[in-house]
């Protein structure tokens, strides 16, 4: 049962991460918590589902064409509602982001009020590992994630174009006088974090149900992840998303499967009381 | 009395007058919305103390609505106590479970208190379905009996209204009373800047675990009124998305503004519970209403409304000036 466990566990923390990463992009750059983000995901999967349903595709040509439109809706999203609120205060930007998710999801129940079930896109041949049977979906799922991440690392520490999103998460100021498009940029990060949202959705699809009310929950989740592991920091929120997928199917294997999700609530509280800055984010100092 | 003096008066009078006088002439639908109004009115008072004076935003507040509800409720059921000790203890268990909250939580501000409060409400939510022993589950507690006046059951819309405004009205005047007082400063102070209120001699902790109990218990109370009135319990009327609506309401009323967030609560409350028959598409213009708000509106209606006495005095005093030229 442990390795079963193991293994569905980090399945579902690479989903949060991925989630979970968006929170950390736009935090980075803005010091704002985005609660658009789990009905992203939520809509993700369901432009997923709208592309895999009528067009028949492999795996990978799936994920591409998720990643292109993940990246459009972002813009969209960013030309609608975002762009109005780079310089609002914490609860402006959180009210306006809850709005948003709000928008999402009824938008979606209105077009599609059943669950639908995905086509099986990643495979479903089950693979046994030391008594573990896991279904090929969860590995697309762990490598895609992985796969993003690197590349993530890349675009960030490499290109002209991510550092200049890091160099406007540091100060966004100073960012703007060495020449750096700082109105392009913050586009840019919200792009982003959509895209990885999306890409999850998809990815997740074929595992469950799509719902237009599974947002909600993920996207909680995956901020305890961005927290627990740093919310400022990239590496983090993967090891958070990790560690709470593993804890949260830990604990619905050997406790009870109706506390899973207090489980994952009472880590963040406790997280949140004794190292609010995460397991490998950074302490900002308060300015006085 | 001055002219602005009596403009103010009057505007009051009308207020008052409209809120006594509505449920006599409208019909029960609206009469039964403006319960709910009423009740969410206490707990999102709660909320403004706690956000607007004390700076401590917190996305948690149905938790303690329904802690008060279940207490008060689960009492009735149970024991057979009456509403009215029921309603007490709802309110001395929110304020324990606020003090609960609000001493740990201490530690975190802004973000992370918001974080930290949805996660309180995921637990109490989860508890509130999970264990059936206590609370029934998802089943729900039922037929929680209305309160009595004597020996006159209040269970009609009409009289519940009534009875609603009256603890409106006690809480209203206890929220002024409040911000009036010592405390009410030192709460400003400490959402002016926490570091600036120490520094004159504020007792920060203390007085946020304060501002967090007095929130707990507006929000027992409001829930305790809730069970009582519908009669039917369930988890799901405390879920997350009720912590944000109350949060929704007082951020659009200014959170400073008292007057701002009792408009606040019953335009949005009236207006959905009024469309509630036409479910996404509500949600959907309920969504962009909150984004478009925040965008055009950050700091809410609070200072639009507070100027509006102001603005009848001038438009008065511009009419007297012009007389007084002419001739």
């Amino acid at each position: 049962m442990l390795p079963q466990l193991l293994a569905q566990g980090i399945a579902t923390g690479a989903v949060y991460a991925l989630v979970g990463l968006g929170f950390t992009l736009v935090f980075r750059t803005l010091n704002q918590v985005i609660f658009s983000q789990g009905h992203v995901f939520m809509a993700g999967s369901f432009l997923g589902y709208a592309i895999v349903s009528r067009l028949h595709l492999g795996p990978i040509a799936a994920i591409l064409l998720i990643t292109a439109a993940g990246f459009l809706f972002g813009v969209v999203l960013d030309r609608l509602a975002f762009r109005k609120l780079y310089d609002a205060d914490h609860m402006t930007f959180v009210i306006a982001t809850i709005g948003v998710g709000i928008v999402l999801q009824n938008g979606i129940r209105i077009v599609y009020p059943e669950p639908v079930k995905f086509p099986p896109v990643f495979g479903t041949e089950l693979y046994n590992f030391g008594g573990a049977r896991i279904a090929e979906p969860y590995f697309w799922v762990v490598g895609v994630a992985l796969l993003l991440v690197i590349a993530l690392h890349l675009f960030f520490t490499y290109t002209r174009q991510g550092r200049a999103l890091r160099a406007v998460a540091a100060d966004r100021v100073v960012a703007s006088t060495m020449g750096i498009n700082v109105n392009l940029s913050i586009r840019m990060t919200f792009a982003i974090s959509v895209t990885v949202a999306a890409i999850g959705g998809l990815l997740i699809g074929p595992l469950y149900y799509a719902s237009f009310d599974m947002g909600e929950m993920v996207g909680l989740k995956a901020f305890s992840a961005a927290i627990i592991g740093g919310i400022n920091s990239v590496p983090g929120t993967i090891l958070g998303g990790v560690i709470l997928g593993v804890l949260e199917n830990l604990s619905a294997g050997y406790i009870s499967s109706d506390y899973k999700d207090a489980v994952a609530f009472a880590i963040l509280i406790a997280m949140l009381l004794v190292r609010p800055h995460g397991l490998l984010g950074r302490v900002r100092p308060t300015k006085v | 009395m001055s002219v602005s003096q009596m403009t103010k008066t009057s505007y009051y009078a009308l207020v008052l007058g409209i809120i006594l006088l509505f449920p006599i002439l409208a019909p029960n639908y609206l009469i039964h919305i403006g319960v709910y109004v009423a009740i969410n009115s206490i707990a999102v008072l709660g909320l403004g103390i706690l956000g607007g004076f004390a700076g401590q935003t917190s996305l948690g507040q149905a938790a303690f609505y329904g802690i008060g509800a279940y207490t008060s409720a689960l009492l009735a059921i149970n024991y057979n106590v009456p509403f009215w000790i029921g309603l007490v203890a709802a309110a001395v268990v929110a304020g324990v479970a606020g003090l609960l909250v609000g001493v740990p939580t201490l530690r975190v501000s802004g973000l992370y208190l918001v974080m930290t409060t949805i996660g309180i409400n995921e637990i109490v939510w989860l508890f509130m379905m999970n264990s059936t022993t206590v609370t029934h589950g998802s089943q729900g507690v039922l037929q929680i009996p209305p309160p009595m006046l004597g020996s006159i059951t209040v269970s009609s819309g009409r009289s519940y209204y009534y009875l609603a405004i009256v603890f409106l009205a006690m809480f209203l005047v206890l929220t002024l009373r409040i911000m009036r007082s010592r405390l009410g400063w030192y709460f400003r102070a400490l959402s002016d800047s926490e570091i600036a209120a120490s520094m004159v001699g504020v007792d920060t902790v203390r007085s946020k675990v304060i501002a967090f109990v007095i929130s707990a218990v507006w929000a027992g109370v409001a829930g305790a009124l809730y069970a009582h009135y519908v009669g039917y319990i369930h988890p799901d009327n405390f879920k997350l998305d009720v912590s944000v609506m109350f949060l929704t309401m007082a951020v659009f009323g200014g959170q400073r503004s008292v007057a701002g967030m009792l408009l606040a609560t019953l335009v949005l409350t009236g207006s959905t519970e009024y469309l509630r028959n036409i479910g996404e598409y509500r949600m959907v213009a309920y969504g962009l209403f909150l984004l478009w708000g925040m965008i055009y509106m950050p700091n809410g209606i609070g200072p639009y409304l507070d100027r509006i006495p102001q603005l009848i005095g001038n438009w008065f005093r511009a009419k007297s000036s012009k007389g007084v030229e002419s001739a």
